[in-house]
């Protein structure tokens, strides 16, 4: 029976000094070797233990860019307590919106201590006082040889929790279990074909799946070595990547669809030169991956020794602890081109006789070892191929639930069946996604609910409340969907509706650090509603881009 | 009077998709939503190739507002 702990301490047997990261910050190159993982993570172990935590308690981890990220991980999943990556406040959010959502996420996941940095220190006591938990700062941890390892620990335990999209308050915990994320990490090394000379490069955030498996627990415990940066050095000097998978010869890296633009955009092709030979694949996931992308960042760094077939693609989710499909790696990523009438009119993906006014779909890939899916519409049954409708998976490795909400489990696992909530079609034995059911937004690989969105516009003075409505529009040159508000205002005044859109976009920034791409305000009755009375996403985004640019939208 | 170079204000409007007289002195990422890290980056680049000047990573780091990107300008003597 083994556990990601018990795993772990087996490296930490047979090489205690291999390098397991090259954790790079402010130009500087930490190599953490398995031991000194160990030894480090060991301090946090110690340091839980003394203040009374102990198997199955929650442990909620605020911390920038450094290797206590992982300390206080490993740390807390040493004494079977359950931790929990989240993001920390931007420059912009509100602080006290910030502090009154974690006060209700650290409620209702019990949470027994909170790891954070020291200029955070002073926010995170304020809620953790009044709630008796214990906080604690990377300073105040000491190093320790002596390692704990607790020995109860079973592989049906939950090992972490993955909080997914929506408002700090009302962030699900997706829990997984010890055998889950094992077993995952056994299904995607196959089609990965992950072996001992990968060397895997990311800038990726841990709290986000991608970041936190593919980039973490992936090289971890297959014992792969890992070149890790900062995101928001990442994002101020792209080139840091290219520079990072050039010295240390990165074989694997994974990113979501904007990042292949946005390194496009700003890696100058005609001043800066890299040989990134060495990759067997950068893999598009998080977000719907285009083929237009993929195009763009072959043309421009096949000089860097890019091939068309390092190029590939994922669908993974928290939910599955990670990957359900991947595309074969060694193979261009086939691309199917559909008809639009047929594929609006009756969902049905037929196959386009040219190109001409087609939509293309980047395929996902094939599904991992130990997965099943089915195509199923509204009453929840199974679709034949080319249908579109809703994707479910079952498989080895599905979460157990969402942590302490039984409810909002029930909704979405029947039968051992994972209802995901995402669009797409299934054909050849490879799967295409097209769209979303649920009122999700995704910008920059981060999941926005559009209701959040719209509950907070809802509480801006000017807005006729509950008359708003959040789309979200792909926009091809920056490779990710942009968010725009359409709110119903009786304000006439261009000061008053500057004023207005102004406290959106405001409002938006601080509580979800989301950057409104425009605030579109429209006389009263403008909305459209569905027949059961409900605003129309679908009809209103349809009835915004006729409007403003002139454009018939097919979805 | 502004002091900062219509230039970049310009090129402010077009990046955070504002209209140039919402464009003032004083803005900076914290004050200002549309400011956020990829406006920030694009932002950066479109100065680099508009006014033919090249930030160091030391200056993409300290920029935090308009006045920091014009005292930089300023020291390339721009």
């Amino acid at each position: 029976m083994a556990t990601l702990v018990s795993v772990l301490r087996e490296h930490c047997i047979t090489h205690p000094n291999k390098i397991f990261c090259r954790f790079i910050a402010r130009d500087k190159e930490e190599c953490i070797s398995y031991k000194m993982l160990i030894e480090n993570s060991a301090g946090y172990a110690h340091h839980y233990k003394c203040k009374g935590l102990k198997k199955g308690d929650s442990v909620i981890i605020i911390l920038k860019h450094s290797p206590h990220l992982f300390y206080s991980f490993i740390g807390a999943m040493m004494i079977g307590a359950i931790p929990s990556i989240l993001p920390f406040p931007s420059e912009r959010q509100d602080i006290n919106l910030h502090r009154d959502s974690m006060e209700k996420l650290s409620q209702r996941i019990g949470a027994k201590s909170i790891v954070t940095y020291k200029e955070n220190l002073e926010e995170v006591n304020q809620i953790a006082r009044d709630l008796g938990i214990d906080t604690v700062i990377p300073e105040q941890i000491k190093f320790n040889k002596d390692v704990i390892w607790e020995d109860d620990i079973e592989e049906n335990n939950i090992a972490f929790l993955q909080h997914s999209s929506g408002t700090t308050g009302l962030k699900r915990g997706v829990a997984l279990s010890h055998k889950s994320v094992l077993s995952q990490l056994d299904n995607y090394a196959h089609p990965i074909k992950l072996d001992s000379k990968d060397v895997i490069i990311s800038w990726l955030p841990l709290y986000h799946d991608m970041g936190l498996i593919a980039c973490f627990i992936v090289p971890l415990i297959k014992n792969i070595p890992l070149v890790m940066m900062d995101p928001f050095e990442w994002v101020v000097m792209p080139r840091i990547l290219f520079e990072n998978a050039q010295k240390n010869k990165a074989t694997l890296c994974w990113l979501p669809n904007f990042a292949y633009n946005l390194l496009v955009r700003y890696i100058d092709t005609s001043n800066e030169k890299y040989d990134l030979s060495s990759f067997r694949a950068i893999i598009d996931c998080s977000e719907p991956c285009k083929a237009h992308s993929f195009e763009i960042f072959h043309n421009a760094f096949s000089k860097y020794g890019i091939k068309s077939e390092t190029l590939q693609t994922c669908y993974a989710m928290a939910e599955n602890v990670f990957a359900i499909t991947q595309s074969e790696l060694g193979k261009k990523v086939r691309v199917d081109y559909v008809d639009k009438q047929s594929f609006v009119d009756k969902h049905y993906a037929k196959k386009a006789d040219n190109k001409e006014n087609a939509i293309n779909f980047l395929s996902v890939g094939k599904l991992i070892p130990n997965t099943e899916i089915k195509i199923v519409n509204d009453k929840r049954k199974d679709l034949a191929e080319r249908y579109v409708g809703e994707i479910s998976v079952k498989t080895n490795c599905l979460f157990s639930g969402y942590f302490k909400l039984p409810e909002e489990s029930a909704k979405v696992i029947e039968d051992g069946w994972f209802y995901t909530g995402d669009l797409g079609y299934y054909v050849d034995g490879e799967l295409y996604i097209t769209g979303r059911k649920k009122d999700l937004i995704i910008v920059h690989g981060k999941n926005y609910y559009a209701h959040d969105i719209e509950y907070l516009a809802n509480h801006i003075d000017g807005v006729k409340k509950g008359r708003c409505v959040a789309i979200g529009i792909y926009n091809d040159s920056i490779g990710s969907e942009e968010v725009i508000l359409i709110a119903e205002t009786e304000h006439q005044s261009q000061e008053a509706s500057s004023r207005i859109i102004k406290d959106i976009k405001k409002r938006v920034s601080e509580d979800l650090n989301l950057l409104l791409k425009d605030v579109y305000l429209v006389p009263l009755k403008w909305l459209i509603k569905t027949t059961s009375g409900k605003i129309s996403r679908k009809e209103n985004k349809r009835k915004y881009l006729k409007e403003k640019f002139k454009i018939d939208s097919e979805d | 009077m502004s002091k900062i170079n219509p230039k970049i204000k310009d090129i402010c409007a077009r990046v955070f998709n504002l209209k140039s007289n919402e464009i003032s002195d004083d803005m900076s990422k914290e004050n200002t939503p549309e400011w956020d890290s990829l406006n920030n980056l694009t932002l950066l680049t479109d100065i680099e190739k508009e006014l033919k000047v090249k930030f160091s990573a030391r200056d993409i780091t300290n920029i935090k507002s308009l006045k920091d990107i014009e005292i930089i300008l300023k020291a390339k003597g721009l």
